[in-house]
């Protein structure tokens, strides 16, 4: 018995490998507290709204700067809506960036090249962090709009290549 | 559900295996099942859906990024006391609510007419035996007078001391004494009695308690020490008030 493979030696073996990834999966997730894991996501969705990893680092540390000063949020439900709507608003006031960044995957470049609200609704609804009545209040749309504009994003995206 | 409303509540659908769809969306999805154009739709919203999904899921925030952001957030000072939060709102309105009721508990009870006191003086006032002896004294004499019959602690405000009291008498009722006197010419009764029993309570002490008992009789109350003392006499509240006062002066 001792040079066979015991199904039971077979799956300790595999927790040996599996546990210490889990604990540094654990590790990594552990950076941020549980209230603030969003910001994860809310990178992303700065990729995507810049089209470059270094302004959505930038666009994140500063929206995460503004919201660490205002103590009426910091501790409400509300602070995750109020990160994206500001992050929405700050970019949107701004003119697009002339040329994305050149290493940007494709798949990322066509989103990024979505029109807005479009972008921003296709994406926040993939997040899956909001409500639609969230959703439109975000883009400042009304939650009767948000079909059509959803199906318009999704027409410009039937060229998106494979990822 | 019509295809028009199917198809705009599906636009607004997006497929998550390890979420229950809406009854509305389970609706608009069996509505597609029996629509070729609705459902072919559909599936071509999967397939971009899908793409859009593994994009997004795909991006991975930087190791770097991260740590510089968990930096920042673990240097966002505590959370200072904020009067506006509705959680603070709420904890304050609780205390005052709190306050209040033992406010009234404990000053609103004691500043209220008690109503054992005015079950008293219903039973004096309704005492069909007259037990009443002639005692021809000033009402501040009878201490003695009463702890000779076997009630102690009769005492009357000095004030009231000096009124002539006609006849005397130890009343029961429900199985206390009570002290009773009538002063003729006052058209009163001057009634002491044992705060304990009923858990009389007046604050603060030695103050009067006045009630307008009915049509013809006025209270007043007072409690000293563990006892009571009442005036009950015929006349209206204001009159009652008036002879107290007098009385005092």
């Amino acid at each position: 018995m001792r040079g066979s493979h015991s199904p039971i030696l077979e799956s300790i073996r595999c927790l040996r490998l599996i546990v210490p990834l889990f604990i540094l999966q654990s590790s990594m997730m552990s950076h941020l507290p549980k209230d603030w894991r969003f910001l994860q996501d809310a990178w992303s969705y700065a990729v995507i709204l810049t089209g470059s990893p270094q302004a959505a680092t930038d666009l994140v540390t500063s929206t995460l700067n503004g919201v660490a000063t205002r103590q009426d949020i910091l501790g409400n439900k509300h602070r995750r809506r109020v990160f994206f709507a500001t992050l929405f608003r700050d970019v949107n006031k701004t003119a697009r960036l002339a040329s994305p960044d050149a290493d940007l995957p494709e798949d990322i470049l066509a989103l990024h090249k979505l029109n807005e609200p479009g972008r921003t609704t296709l994406t926040l609804f993939h997040l899956g962090f909001f409500p639609i009545e969230e959703i439109a209040d975000i883009v400042g749309k009304n939650e009767k709009e948000l079909p059509d504009i959803l199906e318009a994003t999704r027409t410009a995206l039937i060229p998106l290549p494979q990822s | 559900m019509n295809l028009h409303k199917a198809r705009r509540i599906l636009i607004c659908y997006v497929a998550d295996p390890n979420v229950t769809p809406s009854p509305a969306v389970q609706k608009a999805l069996k509505f597609a099942t029996d629509s070729d154009s609705l459902r072919s739709e559909y599936e071509a919203q999967i397939e971009i859906d899908k793409r859009v999904h593994s994009t997004i899921k795909g991006l991975r925030i930087p190791d770097n990024v991260l740590s510089s952001l968990s930096n920042r957030v673990a240097a966002i000072p505590p959370r200072r006391f904020n009067p506006r939060d509705p959680a603070m709102v709420a904890v304050l309105i609780g205390f005052l609510l709190f306050v209040t009721v033992l406010t009234w508990n404990f000053l609103g009870r004691p500043a209220a007419f008690p109503i054992d006191a005015i079950e008293i003086a219903e039973e004096v006032l309704t005492f069909d035996e007259r037990p009443f002896e002639a005692v021809n004294q000033p009402a501040g004499s009878l201490e003695d007078w009463f702890i000779l019959k076997g009630f102690d602690g009769f005492d009357v405000p000095p004030a009231l001391e000096k009124y002539k009291a006609e006849d005397a008498a130890i009343l029961k009722i429900d199985n206390q004494s009570v002290a009773a006197i009538t002063v003729p010419e006052q058209n009163a009764q001057f009634i002491s009695f044992n705060s304990h029993p009923n858990e009389i309570n007046i604050f603060p002490e030695s103050s009067w308690r006045y009630v307008q008992l009915d049509t013809e009789n006025a209270l007043a109350l007072r409690r000293d020490a563990d006892m009571c003392f009442m005036v009950i006499r015929r006349g209206s509240l204001a009159e009652l008030k008036r002879f107290l006062e007098k009385a005092t002066d």
